[in-house]
């Protein structure tokens, strides 16, 4: 008797409700829970409790609740009467009430009119035709009579269907617009009857019709005839010394057309390349100017060599240095004056073109300054500078202005007019 | 809230649908355990009321509340309305056996309501509550029927 409780897909129908005969429940009552006793055990008097009931009384005190005698676990006995008579008892099957709200319990005119005994009740609401199903198509159909459910899923609109061109599978309501959108579905032609599937029907359109309307294909030519497809080769044919006339001048006036662009483009090339000539000349003629100062002249020739700081031009480092009584016997008296590059520091195979001056400033008449032109290229064969051994006499210099306040001013320009690398090939 | 034990909702319902004569039971909405109780003075009784003004008797209101035990114990009962009777005292506590160690689950709020109506059909001084009334009761019941008719007609019209 553990099956007082079955769960129906939305509540559970209490056991009071399917009871056939309603007078029976007074006489089968729990006086605790009053409930239809479950486990029923009674005392020597013959009241009847559910088991569970009597043994939570029977922790509080140990005597019956309705007539008061002495009792406890040991004096409870069953009642093989009342348990066959609760097994045999005489039910509805669950399905044979509906739940209405705030109403409660109330005979579904649809359900079930089966009559069980209550032992018998789950086997036969297992099967019962009249209980419910979610349908297996979607639960959105919510649950259905299992009676009804074959007619149901021959109209559910979630049943699957194929489609019978495209072979994809829908649900019964999406197949109509489907059918819309279909493109494996076969039609005709509406000009020339031709059978075809939807999809091809563009290209059959624009490609095959032969009854669609088309343009001549000389129509950039100027030839504006439109005729139906089928009608192409006479149109042809019959147009041929037109459409030859026509593309001559139509390809007259494109050549001609595209020289005046051509020459255009052209033009504005030229332009461009003008300009960054220009402006890379601009660059290049800018030659670096160094003046170097000479103080203390009078102490620095005695050592006969001076020498200036290092400076950098082209990325490569230089230097000026004269001889203040001339660098041989030959030069004597003279001031010989060089520009060094500082080789320890250009690659090998590179060769820098400069032209150049080295400029011995009068201070006291600048038109009478001594300036040196030169053009060479560095390295030098066989030497680190290039210059003059007799730029100027020393006793010109030391007595003309050029010296002011024991200070004398050298003054060099560089421009580079050349790099160039030879690749000479590598002795291993 | 603990959801209604089925014993409770069940014996509500009988309440309101088929109610004892003389006693009313409505549970209270927010607290289903909790019942507002108003029983009638039994005809023949010291708190049956003014009859010659067709009055049906005195109106005695209660509180009764059902524990998280119920039915394993007792529900408790109080008189709200003032009393003058030996088993109940000045606070509305009502000495019956039933609703202390006579307890049985078996029993019903409409059987201890039954009871309680009995109770002021047939005092009992000899088991008081209210030491003073029961004294009153037993040396002159006549003047202490006299003093609870004045105390219906007072508090309980």
């Amino acid at each position: 008797m553990d099956r007082f409780q079955y769960t129906e897909l939305e509540n559970t129908v209490p056991i009071e409700v399917v009871i056939v005969d309603q007078e029976i429940i007074k006489e089968l009552q729990c006086g605790i829970c009053l409930q239809i006793i479950n486990k029923p055990r009674q005392c020597k008097n013959g009241h009847l409790f559910c088991m569970d009931c009597i043994l939570q009384s029977l922790k509080k005190i140990q005597e019956c609740p309705e007539c008061r005698c002495s009792l406890n676990v040991e004096k409870l006995s069953r009642s093989l009467f009342v348990e066959r008579h609760l097994r045999t008892l005489s039910v509805f099957c669950k399905y044979h009430f509906k739940y209405q709200k705030s109403v409660g319990w109330i005979v579904d005119e649809q359900g079930c009119n089966e009559i069980i005994s209550l032992e018998n009740s789950a086997k036969h609401e297992n099967i019962c035709e009249h209980s419910f199903e979610y349908c297996k198509f979607s639960k959105e159909c919510g649950v259905i009579r299992r009676r009804l459910m074959d007619a149901h899923y021959e109209e559910c609109p979630y049943r699957p269907v194929q489609c019978q061109h495209c072979n994809a599978d829908f649900t019964h309501n999406e197949i109509t617009n489907h059918l819309n959108e279909c493109d494996m579905i076969k039609i005709e032609c509406d000009r020339c009857n031709a059978p075809m599937i939807k999809k091809e029907f563009e290209k059959h359109k624009l490609n095959l019709c032969p009854n669609y309307h088309i343009q001549c294909p000389f129509f950039e030519s100027g030839c504006n005839a439109t005729f139906d497809r089928k009608d192409l080769e006479s149109h042809i044919e019959k147009s041929l010394s037109h459409h030859l006339l026509l593309m001559k001048s139509h390809y007259t006036d494109t050549i001609t057309n595209l020289k005046k662009e051509f020459s255009l483009l052209l033009k504005d090339k030229d332009d461009k390349i003008k300009q960054l000539e220009k402006s890379m000349n601009e660059k290049s003629d800018s030659s670096k100017k160094v003046e170097w100062c000479v103080k203390n002249y009078s102490i620095l020739k005695k050592k006969g060599y001076i020498q200036s700081e290092k400076f950098t031009i082209g990325g490569f480092q230089w230097f000026i240095g004269f001889y203040t009584d001339g660098d041989s016997n030959d030069s004597k008296g003279y001031i010989s004056i060089y520009l060094f590059l500082d080789t320890n520091q250009i690659p090998k195979g590179k060769s820098l073109t400069l032209e150049y001056y080295l400029k011995f400033f009068n201070q006291r008449d600048q038109t009478l300054s001594v300036k040196k032109d030169f053009r060479t290229t560095f390295p030098i064969k066989g030497g680190q500078g290039w210059g003059d051994r007799k730029a100027i006499r020393a006793s010109v210099l030391e007595s003309n202005g050029f010296i002011k306040d024991d200070t004398l001013l050298v003054m060099t320009s560089i421009l580079i007019k050349k790099t160039c690398w030879s690749i000479e090939e590598s002795d291993s | 809230m603990n959801s209604l034990p089925k014993r409770i909702i069940k014996e509500t319902e009988r309440l309101v649908k088929e109610p004892a004569p003389g006693i009313s039971a409505t549970p209270n909405e927010e607290n289903l355990r909790y019942f507002n109780v108003v029983i009638t003075g039994p005809v023949d009784s010291p708190f049956q009321g003014n009859v010659s003004h067709h009055k049906s008797g005195g109106v005695f209101n209660l509180e009764l509340f059902l524990t998280d035990d119920y039915p394993m114990s007792a529900p408790k009962v109080r008189f709200l309305t003032k009393i003058y009777h030996p088993n109940i005292d000045k606070l509305g506590r009502i000495c019956l056996d039933i609703l202390k160690d006579k307890w049985s689950p078996a029993l019903q709020i409409r059987t201890v309501l039954l009871s309680i109506q009995a109770l002021l059909s047939a005092p009992n001084p000899d088991d008081p509550l209210a030491n003073d009334v029961a004294e009153h009761w037993k040396s002159n019941e006549k003047d202490a029927i006299q003093t609870a008719k004045e105390w219906t007609r007072l508090y309980a019209a």
